[in-house]
């Protein structure tokens, strides 16, 4: 009998923990829906209009996850009350996120939520948010969708916190660097005045970049960390001179520069401060990327007599062609044995063009465009892998472009006003 | 045995539904580093110190005029087909001109072919496009005469448009090599 009532307590203990993973994880994996989630405002929540902003960007940040199906909601809920558990169960509701919002004694602002399961009938999340500066509320709200996506144990998308870097065109030879949220709602100019392009993370913690600056007459490729602004001066090349590339541990950067006036592929090693020619083509050799463990390259050239994707393996000579349609392909970014390009597929009746993004490997036949209409450039894998940033313009407007690729959905953002040179994620 | 280690789950399974967890913290510590709370330690701006070294006499539509051994001359802008950087018949002419009037160019002065392209084409490709526009000006002028020491190459891409109407017109005319003169 005390065997058995010992069993009966260990199997009992066991099941209670597996069982409350089980019944989160089930929130996300129920019978191929997606967990139904309504996102209210609470009314007496302060700044209403900020907080309204900072529902709107959770709701979007939940959806572009990919692990919830946000619902319209018309229930208006007082922070401290329950909602009403049976409507939202009849119409379908799996969960309720209620937002509240305070402004601090120290002038700071706090946003506040509680997620409901409705089937549970619990209280299962809630916690307080804060900024000492309003303007960065989109980082709030995509820390708030994360932890909530945490808290229910969905694959991370940790990457919604991650900073994108950019330079925008401000006038004829002036370009600033500016870093933001995924989004480009909220950002922030880190390096202006003069010509300064072409902006690449040089590592994982996104604590320094690389860019091209034009300040004293000549391209000079400069590594500048964001916290002290301590800048260190790679190289200069007479021309033209980008950091295309970075590997995973940051020792190695791939370099288009010019030291014969002939754009070509450079491996740089930043702990030896030297750097190897790749390419010899007397043409247009840039954009150069890595691929399979770093071992070989991809890159942009028109070797053919128009621009297109080729590969080599460093140390190497030989170069292989990688896309076999259209006549104008660039832009190449890469993850591990995958490529995502931009292709110009054709002219339309009014003269002007579409790109498109196409997704291939390097290891196998698979393709697949990616977008349909508009001009799609300035493609860039996150660093996991799972989501294509790139810009759309459509219709004369641009927007900032989302594509989760394990869920073939795709999201924009509309941008304000400003020409994009280049952008990294 | 195994029977009963089942019975004794599913039992537990149901007896554990719908019992409350333990209350949610209000205030939980937040994560090690965001975004956010880097932005805090993110240095403040500042304006970058440009040296702009070009000397000009005047703008004209299709290029520059300088005063060349005290006459005032107008170097023509060289303008390319759309992602062609080769020189048509017309343009070789052009350049043969150019090369005639610089040659007068004193010394000690450097000549600065600046490549440029119109706003289609993506990022790298449109700086490197722009640089074989202004290499292959370069070569023109040096097989008619003008010391290739004495002539520096740079690419702006697309970043220095004459115009920024969206036509073929305008297209055309960012296509290009400028020259400016530098001591």
């Amino acid at each position: 009998m005390k065997k058995i009532l010992t069993l009966i307590f260990i199997l009992t203990s066991f099941a209670s923990f597996t069982f409350a993973a089980d019944a989160e994880l089930d929130i996300i994996k129920k019978s191929n829906n997606l967990p139904k989630i309504e996102i209210g405002l609470a009314p007496n929540a302060m700044k209403k209009e900020l907080t309204s902003k900072v529902r709107d960007m959770i709701s979007k940040d939940l959806q572009v996850s990919g692990h919830f199906e946000v619902v319209d909601t018309s229930l208006i809920v007082a922070y401290n009350s329950i909602p009403n558990l049976l409507a939202l169960s009849n119409k379908g509701t799996d969960l309720f996120l209620n937002i509240d919002s305070q402004v601090t004694g120290f002038g700071a602002y706090s946003v506040m939520v509680k997620l409901f399961d409705i089937n549970s009938k619990q209280l299962v999340f809630n916690r307080s948010f804060t900024t000492s500066k309003e303007e960065r509320y989109p980082f709030l709200a995509h820390r708030i969708a994360i932890s909530i996506n945490k808290h229910l144990k969905a694959p991370s998308i940790d990457w919604m916190d991650k900073f994108v870097i950019f330079s925008q065109y401000k006038d004829a030879k002036k370009a600033d660097i500016i870093i933001a949220d995924y989004t480009l709602t909220f950002q922030q100019t880190v390096i202006k005045g003069g010509l300064n392009i072409f902006p690449k993370w040089a590592d994982k913690k996104q604590e320094s970049f690389y860019y091209t600056t034009y300040d004293t007459g000549i391209p000079t490729l400069i590594k500048r960390n964001i916290y002290t602004r301590k800048k260190e001066t790679i190289m200069k090349s007479e021309g033209m001179l980008v950091a295309s590339d970075v590997n995973d541990d940051g020792t190695k950067v791939l370099i288009t520069a010019s030291p014969e006036f002939q754009p070509d592929i450079y491996l740089y090693d930043t702990k030896r401060k030297s750097k190897v020619r790749l390419t010899n083509y007397k043409g247009i050799d840039v954009g150069a990327h890595f691929v399979e463990n770093d071992s070989k390259i991809v890159f942009v050239s028109d070797r053919l007599q128009h621009p297109n994707i080729f590969a080599k393996k460093i140390g190497n000579r030989g170069v292989e062609r990688l896309v076999f349609h259209g006549n104008n392909n660039s832009s190449a970014t890469t993850h591990k044995d995958f490529v995502v390009y931009t292709s110009r597929d054709r002219d339309n009746e009014f003269g002007t063009y579409t790109f498109n993004l196409y997704l291939m490997s390097t290891k196998s036949d698979f393709l697949k465009r990616l977008t349909s209409n508009g001009t799609n450039q300035f493609p860039k894998f996150s660093k996991d892998g799972e989501s294509i940033i790139f810009l759309k313009t459509l219709n004369n407007k641009s927007s900032i472009g989302i594509i989760r690729l394990n869920y073939s959905k795709s999201f924009l953002f509309p941008l304000k006003s400003g020409k994009i040179q280049s952008l990294d994620w | 045995m195994k029977k009963l280690s089942i019975y004794t789950f599913l039992i537990a399974a149901v007896l554990f539904t719908g019992c409350s967890q333990k209350e949610v913290e209000i205030t939980s510590p937040e994560e090690a580093k965001t975004s956010e709370s880097t932005l805090e330690q993110v240095a403040e701006v500042q304006e970058e110190q440009v040296v702009i070294n070009d000397e000009l006499l005047e703008r004209a539509e299709n290029g520059y005029y300088y005063m060349i051994n005290g006459e005032k001359v107008l170097i023509e802008n060289i303008y390319f087909g759309f992602d062609k950087y080769n020189l048509n018949n017309n343009m070789k002419t052009v350049a043969k001109s150019n090369a005639d009037k610089l040659s007068a160019v004193q010394s000690g002065t450097t000549i600065k072919v600046e490549g440029n392209c119109d706003e289609w084409g993506t990022d790298e490709y449109n700086y490197a496009l722009g640089l074989k526009r202004a290499k292959v000006v370069k070569d023109t002028l040096v097989m008619d005469g003008i010391a290739a020491q004495n002539i520096s190459v740079v690419s702006f891409g697309e970043s220095n448009p004459m115009c920024t109407d969206k036509n073929a017109t305008c297209w055309q005319k960012n296509r290009r090599s400028e020259h400016k003169l530098v001591k």
